[in-house]
């Protein structure tokens, strides 16, 4: 199982979110985030001198999948979330130890 | 709760059950009815067992219906679909009420079914209809399930009359959400992997045909609609049993992935094919069957859908009239209405054959459309009467028209549909529907051939001037321009046998032209098209273009000028109709190049290769021209002499110029170069002067590689004096916002490799460590091939490869062949998704070529040792 953290501008969010889903992925979980990459957000001179360092508004999806299904998710998120231009986002893949659903207390992979 | 369980139970086991008959012997329809039906019964008793056995007269006074929607709702469940279920109430709901339907829920849930659902008052349930697409189409399909039924019927005169006020608006959204579906599935990569829900001639197009029939011809049934007489003979048994066979298939595909997979996944294609019961046969395996026949269905329902779609319009939002061309000049035997060619009088049954080939041609000629009931008819008339139209005088003719002239796309394709085409050549059977494996095509070879035939149509008509305004130019100079439109109708004939394909064209072809009545040249030149519809393709990809010998080797066989220009444009249109891979710029680039090289030979009248030693000298003396201005004469002389003949003969002007101020300039620095992006394609050009050294290529290689940039090809020449001049062609870094920086980089890397400070293989090594976690998914096995030729260049050992794409590859490559003694003074390589093919010119370490089989077949070896 993996961990999907993918930060992307908040208007693609829709397109995202939808075929994220047809790939047969049952849930996930959004946040609105602010924040900054390599551009430093807005680059603005002022009079002169440096930049004012700004946080943009962001989205972050986070889904967790089994393994054999991240290529695909990120494939797709590539894809829908990309116009070209500078702070399209970024994806993050990080390993699961464990999950549990409350209810049942199932595990794993039944749980996603 | 245990009471739950047990219905749980039993659910679980009835669907194993009906999943079991299933694989045994399967019909769409009637499994997803069944299972529709097991779904309503659970969760009727669900409802029921949660306690709404004590509330049922509340539901009926407080006016509750529980509907199945989507999917669910059209009895079309699968496997692996979604439940989606809506409770439409009106006042409060009771907390108990409450309590049953969740407790439905969470059963539902624990049975690991998706559940879809949503709570809503009539009202809120068609607002949220009227403002979203989705939700409008799955309530539609809805069936009841439980509650009040005179409610549900309530609702539905509500929800039904909006829509009725709102048809126009509808209409819109039905459009645009068609045209995003198309957008978004007629890439390549969803013809390798079709999505049988979604993708084109998907069930979706089915949903979207009985949503139209539903709202604008007010049939609750598709099959209804032919009570207007447009649709009275449109082929909705042939739909239907389409639609049956995708149902089926997709049964199979949700049990065999495991869950709600609508994409025909390349890992899962053998496995389907197989547990669908196709076997393999002498030319064609059981997978290619498989898709052949799913193709077969999807192409049915896609191009049906169009003609539905098309008719459909005609009488919803009907262009003005204004728009009906004149009919004075139309044979009498036929009148225009709303855009189609229909009989004026009597039926087409009682008619002579041939008038079917006069009203297709006056259609095309037009830009017209036929009758619904004139290609019933039609169809029907061609498997009983075919013979019979062969026969009829001036029919091949007629034929021949339409394909020489193929103005308008969907005649064409029609003519495909009706069985005209296979009826005259009956060789195109073997193609229809075939779809060929690998990320390449985005159409069935069948209709692949009919897209090469209209792009060549669009290059006479001037669509690609802008950009490629050389074919337009080679089109208008032909003397027989027409003999390239049937070439690249069957260019593709020889596929589907097991062998090379242009070679089995080729020996098709005259038999096809003498049924087709075509005479003299053209049965030469026809076969010589088909079977040489590759080469240009192949060496402008494979070869150096700037090596005399390749231009002449082509000249040598082709020899005419006529006959190189229809190879070049079937060449194009055919790459062009090909995919997005194949009508790379980069491609037809190449292409562009080596037909203008190929053309001047031939041109020149002598096909032997010009007097290479007066084109050296005026290169040399052009050069100095040029360069004299701001560089002592002596110093470029100088230069000129370390530099040997290949130079001058295989490098621009301007790429030497820019070589020779490099050198001038140069003093200490161990390298220099000049980055040149070109017009018209994503490509950077460098252009380097560098200390040679072993391995230099690979070092190169191996640092581009490193900054994700591709090489596409590589010419280096040594000097005496150590010196390297290169033209290296690559892909521009992917972040156009930091090119500088990237270059950069990459320049400080290739210091640090020149010196060996960088650690190349293990940084690439690491690299594709990381790509492997990722690529997980299914790979197609290609073969692995490494060909050794001694003649193709009079300089050089001529070695191309043709292997899997990986990262680091051409790293590991380029590496083991410098290891190995050989230098590499040529390059240039080709990819796609899956498949890479790479070209080395080389030579040994004293200049020469590499003879004697064991020497050539130990380097063999060696190469293939890193292919494994």
């Amino acid at each position: 199982m993996k961990k999907i953290e993918a930060i992307i501008k908040p208007f693609k969010l829709d397109d995202v979110k939808e075929a994220v889903l047809d790939l047969g992925v049952t849930g996930m979980t959004i946040t609105e985030v602010k924040g900054f990459g390599r551009q430093k957000g807005h680059k603005e001179i002022y009079r002169g001198a440096e930049y004012v360092v700004d946080f943009l508004p962001k989205t972050k999806i986070e889904v967790v999948v089994a393994s054999d299904m991240v290529a695909r998710v990120i494939e797709t998120i590539k894809k829908q979330a990309y116009t070209g231009e500078i702070g399209d986002g970024k994806i993050f893949v990080l390993p699961v130890e464990k999950a549990i659903r409350i209810r049942t207390g199932e595990e794993d992979e039944d749980v996603i | 709760m245990d009471k739950l369980r047990q219905l749980i139970k039993n659910f679980l086991e009835s669907r194993e059950a009906l999943i079991l008959e299933h694989t045994k012997q399967s019909s769409g329809f009637r499994t997803t009815r069944r299972y529709t039906g097991l779904m309503n019964q659970f969760i009727g008793s669900l409802f029921f067992t949660a306690g709404y056995t004590h509330k049922i007269r509340e539901a009926r006074e407080n006016t509750l219906v529980v509907v199945a929607l989507g999917g669910y709702g059209r009895r079309e469940l699968c496997f692996g679909s979604d439940v989606d279920l809506m409770v439409i109430h009106q006042g409060r709901l009771s907390p108990e009420m409450n309590e049953i339907i969740s407790r439905t829920l969470y059963a539902l849930w624990d049975a690991k079914l998706d559940v879809g659902h949503s709570i809503l008052t009539t009202h809120e349930c068609v607002r949220l209809a009227m403002n979203d697409f989705k939700v409008l189409t799955s309530v539609m399909d809805g069936h009841f399930l439980l509650g009040s039924r005179p409610f549900f019927r309530l609702f539905q005169v509500a929800f039904w009359s909006k829509i009725e006020r709102e048809k126009k608006s509808i209409l819109n959204q039905f459009l645009i959400f068609q045209e995003k579906r198309k957008e978004k599935y007629s890439s390549e990569e969803y013809f390798v992997e079709p999505d049988i829900k979604e993708g084109l001639g998907g069930l979706r197009d089915l949903n979207f045909m009985a949503w139209m029939a539903r709202i604008y011809f007010g049939c609750k049934l598709l099959n209804l609609i032919k009570h207007f007489a447009v649709f009275s003979h449109f082929g909705f048994d042939n739909l239907n049993h389409s639609g049956n066979y995708l149902l089926k298939v997709r049964n199979h595909l949700h049990l065999l992935a495991g869950r709600k997979e609508d994409k025909l996944l390349l890992s899962l294609q053998n496995k389907l094919s197989r547990s669908l019961n196709y076997v393999d046969g002498p030319y064609i395996t059981g997978t290619d069957k498989f898709m052949r026949e799913l193709y077969l269905h999807l192409n049915r329902i896609r191009y049906g859908h169009e003609e539905f779609l098309a008719k459909a319009l005609d009488i919803i939002a009907p262009l003005p009239v204004s728009s009906e061309p004149t009919e004075d000049d139309l044979p009498q035997e036929f009148k225009v209405t709303k855009g189609n060619i229909v009989l004026k009088g009597g039926r087409l049954s009682e008619k002579e054959p041939l008038i079917i080939l006069k009203a297709l041609c006056e259609a095309n000629q037009r830009g017209l459309f036929l009758g619904s009931g004139f290609i019933w008819e039609a169809r029907k008339k061609i498997t009983t009467e075919g013979e019979k139209l062969l026969g009829t005088p001036g029919a091949r003719e007629l034929f021949l028209e339409i394909i020489f002239n193929p103005k308008n796309p969907k005649i064409i394709r029609l003519a495909l549909e009706i069985g005209l085409i296979t009826l005259f050549i009956p060789e195109f059977k073997r193609i229809r529907n075939l779809a060929e494996s690998g990320y390449y095509h985005v159409e069935t070879i069948d209709l692949h051939s009919l897209k090469t035939l209209e792009i060549v149509n669009e290059i006479s008509k001037g669509t690609y001037d802008e950009k490629w305004p050389l074919l337009r130019e080679a089109l208008e100079e032909l003397e027989n321009a027409h003999w390239l439109f049937l070439a690249a109708l069957l260019h593709d004939t020889g596929k589907g046998y097991g062998e090379d394909h242009s070679r089995k064209g080729a020996r098709l072809i005259p038999k096809i032209l003498n049924r087709l009545g075509i005479e003299g040249k053209a049965l030469k030149v026809i076969p010589f098209l088909v079977r040489e519809h590759l080469l240009l393709a192949h060496i402008s990809q494979r070869r150096d273009l700037g090596d005399e010998k390749t231009s002449v080797q082509v000249a040598q066989i082709i020899q005419d000028k006529d006959l190189l220009q229809m190879l070049f444009l079937l060449t194009v249109a055919d790459s062009f109709a090909t995919g997005p891979i194949a009508r790379s710029d980069w491609r037809i680039m190449l292409l562009t190049e080596l037909f203008v090289k190929v053309r001047r030979i031939i041109a020149g009248g002598v096909l032997a290769s010009p007097d290479a030693t007066k084109k050296i000298e005026a290169n040399k003396r052009l050069l100095i021209e040029r360069l004299e201005t701001n560089f002592p004469k002596e110093e470029i002389i100088n230069l000129i002499a370390q530099l040997s003949s290949r130079y001058f003969l295989n490098t621009t002007l301007e790429d030497m110029a820019e070589h020779f101020r490099l050198a001038l300039t140069m003093d200490q620095k161990k390298h220099l170069w000049k980055l040149q992006k070109l017009t018209n394609v994503p490509v950077t050009r460098v252009i380097q002067c560098v200390y040679d050294k072993p391995g230099l290529f690979s070092k190169m290689v191996g640092v581009f590689t490193l900054n994700n940039i591709k090489v596409l090809s590589a010419n280096i020449f040594t000097l005496k004096n150590g010196l390297a001049f290169d033209v290296y062609d690559v892909t521009n870094p992917p972040d156009p916002y930091r090119e500088d920086e990237t270059w950069d980089k990459i320049q400080r890397e290739l210091d640090l490799a020149m010196e060996d400070r960088l650690q190349l293989g293990k940084l690439l090594l690491n690299k594709k460590g990381k790509m492997m976690l990722y690529s997980g998914g299914y790979q197609t096995p290609i073969p692995k091939k490494v060909k050794i030729n001694n003649e193709i260049s009079d300089f050089f050992t001529f070695i191309e490869v043709n292997t899997g794409v990986k990262v680091g590859l051409l790293y590991e490559l380029t590496e083991q062949i410098s290891s190995m003694g050989l230098d590499i003074r040529f390059a240039k390589f080709n990819r796609d998704k899956e498949k890479m093919t790479g070209v080395f010119y080389v030579r040994d370490s004293s200049g020469q070529k590499i003879q004697g089989e064991d020497e050539l077949e130990g380097i063999r070896q060696g190469i293939l040792s890193v292919l494994k």
